[in-house]
C-alpha cells in the first residue's frame, strides 16, 4: 500500500515534469502549478505541494519552482530550455503590472550591462505588451514615485529609450542608444 | 596494375553490351530500377541473406544457379538513409569535412560520401547559359543541393557491377558498404552509380562510398543547420534525377530465376 | 613523408618569362606560418624600395595557411598581400577574402601562390592539382567578374573556384578588388593583378589535407571549438531575449529568434531560438539580412552563406525580384561593407531601410562585384558625397562632364544612379571616374578637399595614407585608436571588437579580461572611457598579434579570438588557446599559445619594418601612427573621456603610445622596433638591413 502511494506520487511529479519541460522547451513559458488542479490532471493541492518537493534534484533537477511574491502563485520551469534570468522576466510578465515590469527590467539593464533599454523591447517575448499597453505603461511610469529613478529620452531615430539614473547618466545613455540605433550600422 | 586495366576494360565493354541489350530503356534513365538489371552475387553467408527473403522458392533459385554458388545478391532494403533538405543548406561543407576527417583522418571533399562541393557554384546541372538567374548554386538561384547515397534497393547498381562482389550490405544499418579487403580499386562502381556517389580514394587506392558511419552519420552530427537527417529507409531513387549515364550489365540466368 | 596541414608546396609564377616553379613551404616559410606571414616575407626579401604597386617587380601573394581546407571552424580565409595601390606612398598591405578558393588551392596541393612579372598579353592562371598553366585571357579581358568566372568554370569544371578581377582591375583603377564566389572580395589589390595582365586564377583541387591528430582527438577538439562559438564577430548573446539566454544585447549579430525566417527559402526556414548547446542550429544564429538591411529584408532572404568550413554564416543571399527593373539579377549575395554600393545614395525616398534602399543595395552589389570596384571601407561614397555637397565637383569637372552625371537621380534616391556612378569608376570615365578610382588620398589632393573633410562626419582616420576608421575609438577608446594607427589601409583588426562587443555585462567582461590581460582595467564600459593604462596597451598589442596570427593560420579574425563564449556553465569564458590547439592538432607541430604569439609578433614586426622601409623613415610616431583631430575634438561640447562619447584626450593618447610602444619593444620616440626586439623575434637580418638604410631608432 505504502509503495503504491509512493508510485502515484512519483508518477505525478513525473507527469508535471513532462509538461514543464514541454512548455519550457517548445514555448519558452512558465507552467502554473495550478494548471494541474484542472482536468485532465485533476489533482488536489496537497498532492501538488508534495510533488514539487522532489523538483530540483535527482532525475528532476532540471525542474525549478518560482513563487510570485505578490500573488503567491507557484510556477515551474525547466532548464536549460528556460534559464533563471528569463524565468524571472516571465514571472514579472505574469505579475500583470507592466509599469513595475518595465522599471524592474530597466534597472537591471542599466546596472548590469550597463545600457539604456529601448522601449520596443517590451513588445517582445517574454514581456509581450501590446503597442497601446506599452504607451500607457510608459505614461504611468512617469508619475509614479516608486519609479522616479526611471527616465526616458528619444533617440535620433525616434525610438524611446529608458534608463535608471541610479546607474546611468543621460549623456552615457544617449551615447549608447545612438550607437545601437545608428552608428553600429556605419561601423561594420 | 595490368589486371586493373583489364578489369576496367572489361567493365567498359560490359557497359556497352548492356546498352545494346536494353536500348529502349535509355529513355527511362530517371528510373533507376529499370537501368540496372544484372546481379553480381555477393559472397555473403546464406543465412544473412535468407533472413531477408520471404519466399523459399526465391531462395532456392539463388542456391540453384551453378555459377552463383555461394554468392547472393542483396535483396533486403537498408534500414536507414540520409535525407538532405536543400532549403536549409548554407554551403559550409562541414558535412564533407566531418565525413572524411572523422572517418579517414584527412580533409578530402573529393572522396566525401556527401557531396556539396560540386553543386556549390552552379547546382547539379552544372554550368548552363543564364546561370545567374535560373539554375541552382551560389551563382544561380542560390539553392544548394547536398547529395547523399540512396542506399539503393535491389538491384543495387554499384554492387551489381562490382567484379569482386565487394559491395555488401553491412549491419547494423544495412548500408551498402565497400569491403576494402575485396575492392581492387577498378573504379567500375564509380561509373555505375546514377548519382555519382562513389569516389576513388587515391591514398588507399580503393573505392569508397557512404556506409552510414555504423548508424551514427558524422555528416548529420556536423551540419550546423540540421539540413541532413538520418531517417528510416525510404526509396529515394525514384525521386532523384540521375546525375550521369551509368554502366550496367545485362541480366544473366540468375535474374531469370526470379523475374 | 606526409606533410600535415600544409601541403608543403608554394607555387611561383613569373608572368614576364612564363616560368612556373615550386618552393618548399616548410623549408622557406615555416617561421611565418602562411598567408600574410609568407606575404610579408616575400615582400621584404624580393620587393625593394622604389618598386611601385603596378610595377612588374611587385609581387602579389595569395594564400591560406596550415589550417585552411581543414575542419578548423572559420578557417576558410585567404589573405592577399602586395603593395597597396591606394596608400600614399604605396605601402605593404593585405586584402582578405573567404569563400572556397583558398581551400580549393590547398586541395590542389598548394599553400600559397606568388605572382611576379607582367604577361605580354592578358592571361589567366589555371591550377588543376599539379597542372599549372598560364592561359590566354584575351577573350575574357573586358568582361566582368561574373562572366570571367563562368567561362573559367566552363573550362575547368563547375567545381572550380575562381579569383578574378573586373574591368576596374584591368584598368588599374586603384580602388579595385579581387572577387571570388560572387560575394567575397579582397579589397584594394585588383589593380595589381590588372597591372600584371592577370585576369584570374582558377583552381581545382582533388587532393586532401592530412590531419596529424588521430581522428578521435581531432573530432573532440573540433566539437570543443564549436561549442564556444558565438555569432558573427563572436557576439555570445542573442539580440533579443531568448528563453535559454541569461543576457541579450540589442546590437548583437545573433539575431535568430522564433518567428524570424529565411523568408525566401523554399519552404521558408525559421531561424528559431538557437540554444548554443545545439550545434545543429549554429548556422541560423546570424540572420544577417535583417541586421544589415533592416526588417524588410527578412522576406527576401533565401539563406545565409559564408566561407568553407565556417559554421557561422554571415553572407546574406537575397532574392529581390523588384530589383530586376534596374536590369540586374534578383539574386544578390554579400555582407557588411560589401553592400557599400547601395550607400552611394545618401537619402532614399522611402527612408534609410526601405524598399528602395534594398533595391539599391542589390544594384550596388552587382555593379561593384562584377566590375570589381573596391570601396575603401565605404569611403568611396563619402569621397563622392563630400565633393558633391561641398560644391567641389562643380569646380573640378568640365561643365559637360558635370551635366552628364545624373545628379537628379542621386537627389531622387534612384538606384539607377548607382549604376552610373560605379560604371564611371570601373571604366575610369572622365575626370570623375578617374579621380574617385584613385582612392581617397589622391582624390582629396587632386580635387583640393578642405579641412572639413577630415572632420568626424566623413570618417577619415589617416589623411596621409588615405584610409577611414575601422573599429577605432568607437570600439574600445585608446585600444581601438592604437589599432587603427598600425596599418596602411583601414585596420582590418577585429580581435578587440570580438570581445569588446560580445554582449556580456561589463562585470563579466572585466573578469574575463583580468584572466587574459592581468586586470579588468584592460576594458572599459562601452562609451565611458577611463584614462590609458598598461593593460589596455597589452590588449591592443595582443589584438594586433592575433590578427596577424589569424590571417596566417588562417582563422577568421571576424570571429576569433574568443575571450568569451556563450556558455554560462563556463562563466562565459572562451579559450585563447584554441589557435594553438588547432595548429598543433592539424600540423603535429606542438606549439603553445605563447609560441604562436611569438610567431605572430614576428609577422607583425615584419609588417612594421616593411612600412618603415617603404616610407623611408623611422619616424613612425610622427609620420605614420596618426590619430585624427576629430578623435580628440568630437563632439565639441563634451569633455574628453566623459560618459557617452568616444572623445579621447591628447595627452592621454600620447601616454597610450608610450605604453603601447613599450609593450611592443619599440623605441618610444620613433615608434620603430629596436634592434633587440627584432633579434628577439628572429629578424636579425631585417634589423641589419634597416640599420644599413639608417632606419633603426
Amino acid at each position: 500500500m505504502v509503495e503504491k502511494a509512493r508510485e502515484d506520487k512519483m508518477a505525478l511529479a513525473d507527469q508535471i515534469a513532462v509538461r514543464v519541460r514541454e512548455d519550457s522547451g517548445s514555448l519558452g513559458k512558465l507552467t502554473a502549478l495550478a494548471l494541474f488542479l484542472d482536468e485532465p490532471y485533476g489533482r488536489k493541492e496537497e498532492e501538488l505541494n508534495e510533488a514539487i518537493l522532489s523538483f530540483g534534484e535527482g532525475d528532476r533537477r532540471d525542474i525549478h519552482v518560482l513563487t510570485d511574491a505578490n500573488s503567491g502563485r507557484i510556477y515551474l520551469y525547466a532548464t536549460p530550455h528556460v534559464c533563471a534570468a528569463y524565468a524571472d522576466s516571465l514571472l514579472l510578465a505574469e505579475g500583470k503590472n507592466p509599469p513595475a515590469m518595465i522599471a524592474e527590467t530597466v534597472r537591471r539593464e542599466s546596472s548590469l550591462y550597463p545600457r539604456p533599454t529601448a522601449s520596443p523591447l517590451f513588445l517582445l517575448p517574454p514581456y509581450g505588451l501590446g503597442e497601446e499597453e506599452l504607451a500607457s505603461s510608459l505614461e504611468k511610469l512617469k508619475g509614479c514615485k516608486d519609479f522616479e529613478d526611471i527616465k526616458s529620452f528619444e533617440a535620433s531615430t525616434g525610438v524611446i529609450y529608458l534608463y535608471s539614473e541610479r546607474y546611468l547618466t543621460l549623456p552615457h545613455a544617449r551615447g549608447l542608444a545612438e550607437w545601437v540605433e545608428v552608428e553600429q550600422f556605419e561601423n561594420q | 596494375m595490368e589486371q586493373n586495366e583489364r578489369l576496367k576494360k572489361a567493365g567498359h565493354e560490359e557497359a556497352q553490351r548492356a546498352a545494346e541489350v536494353l536500348p529502349g530503356e535509355k529513355e527511362g534513365a530517371g528510373l533507376l530500377m529499370r537501368l540496372a538489371s544484372r546481379r553480381t552475387f555477393l559472397t555473403m553467408g546464406v543465412a544473412t541473406v535468407a533472413a531477408g527473403l520471404t519466399s523459399t522458392s526465391l531462395l532456392n533459385a539463388f542456391l540453384a544457379g551453378p555459377a552463383n554458388a555461394g554468392k547472393m545478391p542483396v535483396i533486403e532494403n537498408a534500414k536507414g538513409v540520409l535525407l538532405a533538405e536543400p532549403a536549409r543548406c548554407s554551403g559550409c561543407r562541414r558535412c564533407e569535412l566531418a565525413c572524411t576527417e572523422f572517418n579517414d583522418g584527412k580533409s578530402h571533399p573529393d572522396i566525401a560520401r556527401v557531396k556539396v562541393y560540386r553543386n556549390y557554384n552552379f547546382g547539379p546541372q552544372g554550368l548552363r547559359h543564364g546561370f545567374y538567374n535560373a539554375q541552382g548554386g551560389k551563382f544561380g538561384n542560390m539553392r544548394i543541393i547536398q547529395e547523399t547515397c540512396k542506399q539503393c534497393p535491389h538491384p543495387i547498381p554499384c554492387a551489381d557491377v562490382c567484379p569482386r562482389g565487394a559491395i555488401e550490405a553491412s549491419p547494423p544499418t544495412g548500408a551498402r558498404v565497400i569491403n576494402p579487403e575485396k575492392c581492387i580499386g577498378c573504379k567500375i562502381c564509380t561509373g555505375a552509380c546514377p548519382w555519382s556517389m562513389i569516389s576513388y580514394d587515391p591514398d588507399t587506392k580503393k573505392a569508397t562510398k557512404c556506409f552510414l558511419c555504423e548508424g551514427k552519420p558524422e555528416c548529420v552530427a556536423a551540419c550546423p543547420n540540421g539540413a541532413l537527417k538520418f531517417i528510416d529507409w525510404v526509396d529515394l531513387t525514384k525521386r532523384t534525377p540521375p546525375r550521369s549515364a551509368v554502366y550496367r550489365k545485362a541480366p544473366d540466368a540468375s535474374c531469370q530465376a526470379c523475374h | 613523408m606526409t606533410t600535415y596541414g600544409w601541403s608543403g608546396k608554394v607555387l611561383r609564377v613569373d608572368l614576364s618569362t612564363g616560368r612556373i616553379w615550386t618552393e618548399k613551404t616548410l623549408e622557406k616559410y615555416r617561421d611565418y606560418l602562411g598567408a600574410t606571414g609568407i606575404g610579408y616575407k616575400v615582400m621584404w626579401d624580393e620587393v625593394p624600395t622604389g618598386v611601385g604597386a603596378f610595377d612588374p617587380e611587385n609581387r602579389i601573394i595569395f594564400g591560406g595557411g596550415p589550417l585552411i581546407g581543414t575542419g578548423s571552424p572559420c578557417g576558410g580565409r585567404v589573405a592577399i598581400t602586395s603593395l597597396l595601390p591606394t596608400s600614399l606612398p604605396e605601402l605593404v598591405g593585405s586584402g582578405h577574402m573567404g569563400g572556397h578558393w583558398g581551400s580549393e588551392l590547398k586541395f590542389a596541393g598548394w599553400d600559397a601562390v606568388i605572382i611576379q612579372g607582367k604577361a605580354a598579353k592578358p592571361v589567366w592562371l589555371s591550377i588543376s592539382d599539379d597542372a599549372v598553366e598560364i592561359k590566354d585571357a584575351r577573350s575574357l579581358w573586358g568582361n566582368g567578374i561574373y562572366r570571367a568566372t563562368a567561362e573559367i568554370c566552363a573550362e575547368m569544371g563547375p567545381e572550380a573556384q575562381v579569383a578574378a578581377i573586373g574591368q576596374a582591375g584591368e584598368r588599374q583603377v586603384r580602388m579595385a578588388c579581387i572577387m571570388t564566389g560572387n560575394s567575397h572580395s579582397a579589397g584594394g589589390l585588383g589593380g595589381v593583378m590588372g597591372s600584371k595582365n592577370l585576369k584570374a586564377i582558377g583552381v581545382r583541387g582533388t587532393g586532401s589535407v592530412k590531419i596529424a591528430a588521430n581522428k578521435r582527438e581531432w573530432k573532440r577538439l573540433v566539437n570543443y571549438v564549436l561549442s564556444l562559438a558565438g555569432s558573427n564577430n563572436q557576439w555570445v548573446v542573442p539580440s533579443t531575449p531568448q528563453p535559454w539566454a541569461e543576457f541579450h544585447a540589442p546590437g548583437s549579430r545573433w539575431t535568430a529568434r522564433k518567428g524570424l525566417y529565411w523568408g525566401a527559402a523554399n519552404p521558408p526556414v525559421e531561424t528559431g531560438t538557437c540554444d548554443p548547446r545545439d550545434l545543429n542550429s549554429m548556422g541560423y544564429r546570424c540572420q544577417k539580412a535583417v541586421f544589415d538591411l533592416g526588417p524588410l529584408a527578412e522576406q527576401f532572404t533565401v539563406r545565409m552563406d559564408g566561407c568553407h568550413s565556417c559554421p557561422i554564416r554571415c553572407h546574406i543571399q537575397l532574392s529581390v525580384p523588384s530589383a530586376e527593373r534596374y536590369g540586374v539579377s534578383r539574386f544578390a549575395a554579400n555582407t557588411c561593407i560589401g553592400w557599400w554600393g547601395g550607400r552611394a545614395i545618401k537619402k532614399y525616398p522611402d527612408g534609410p531601410r526601405g524598399m528602395t534602399f534594398i533595391e539599391g543595395t542589390v544594384v550596388g552589389k552587382h555593379m561593384a562585384d562584377d566590375y570589381g570596384v573596391w570601396c575603401n571601407y565605404g569611403q568611396i561614397n563619402r569621397d563622392f558625397q563630400y565633393a558633391y555637397e561641398s560644391g567641389i565637383l562643380k569646380k573640378v569637372l568640365s561643365e559637360a562632364e558635370f551635366k552628364s552625371i545624373p545628379f537628379d537621380l542621386y537627389e531622387k534616391g534612384s538606384p539607377e544612379f548607382i549604376k552610373d556612378f560605379i560604371r564611371r569608376i570601373a571604366f575610369r570615365e572622365g575626370e570623375f571616374g578617374f579621380a574617385l578610382g584613385e582612392g581617397t588620398a589622391r582624390v582629396a589632393k587632386r580635387w583640393g578637399f578642405g579641412r572639413d573633410f577630415y572632420g568626424f562626419e566623413w570618417n577619415m582616420w589617416n589623411e596621409k595614407l588615405g584610409f577611414p576608421k575601422h573599429h577605432s575609438v568607437e570600439n574600445g577608446g585608446q585600444v581601438g585608436a592604437l589599432i587603427n594607427t598600425q596599418y596602411n589601409r583601414d585596420a582590418q583588426c577585429h580581435s578587440h571588437i570580438n570581445f569588446y562587443a560580445c554582449g556580456l555585462p561589463l562585470g563579466i567582461q572585466k573578469r574575463l579580461a583580468a584572466e587574459v590581460f592581468g586586470s579588468g582595467d584592460a576594458i572599459d564600459a562601452f562609451r565611458n572611457y577611463t584614462p590609458m593604462n598598461a593593460f589596455k596597451a597589452k590588449f591592443a598589442k595582443w589584438s594586433l598579434l592575433r590578427k596577424e596570427l589569424h590571417d596566417s593560420l588562417p582563422l577568421c579574425n571576424w570571429m576569433f579570438p574568443w575571450i568569451a563564449s556563450p556558455l554560462k556553465e563556463r562563466g562565459y569564458k572562451g579559450d585563447t588557446t584554441i589557435e594553438s590547439q588547432l595548429y598543433s592538432a592539424v600540423t603535429g607541430d606542438r606549439k603553445s599559445e605563447a609560441e604562436l604569439d611569438l610567431i605572430a609578433e614576428r609577422i607583425f614586426n615584419l609588417h612594421r619594418a616593411l612600412t618603415i622601409r617603404g616610407m623611408k623613415t623611422k619616424e613612425m610616431r610622427k609620420e605614420h601612427d596618426l590619430v585624427p583631430d576629430w578623435a580628440y575634438d568630437h563632439p565639441r561640447d563634451a569633455k574628453p573621456l566623459s560618459p557617452g562619447v568616444d572623445k579621447m584626450d591628447r595627452e592621454d593618447m600620447q601616454r597610450a603610445f608610450d605604453l603601447f610602444y613599450q609593450e611592443c619593444g619599440w623605441d618610444r620616440a620613433t615608434g620603430a622596433p629596436t634592434g633587440e626586439t627584432l633579434r628577439r623575434l628572429g629578424l636579425a637580418s631585417v634589423a641589419w638591413e634597416l640599420e644599413k638604410m639608417g632606419l633603426m631608432p
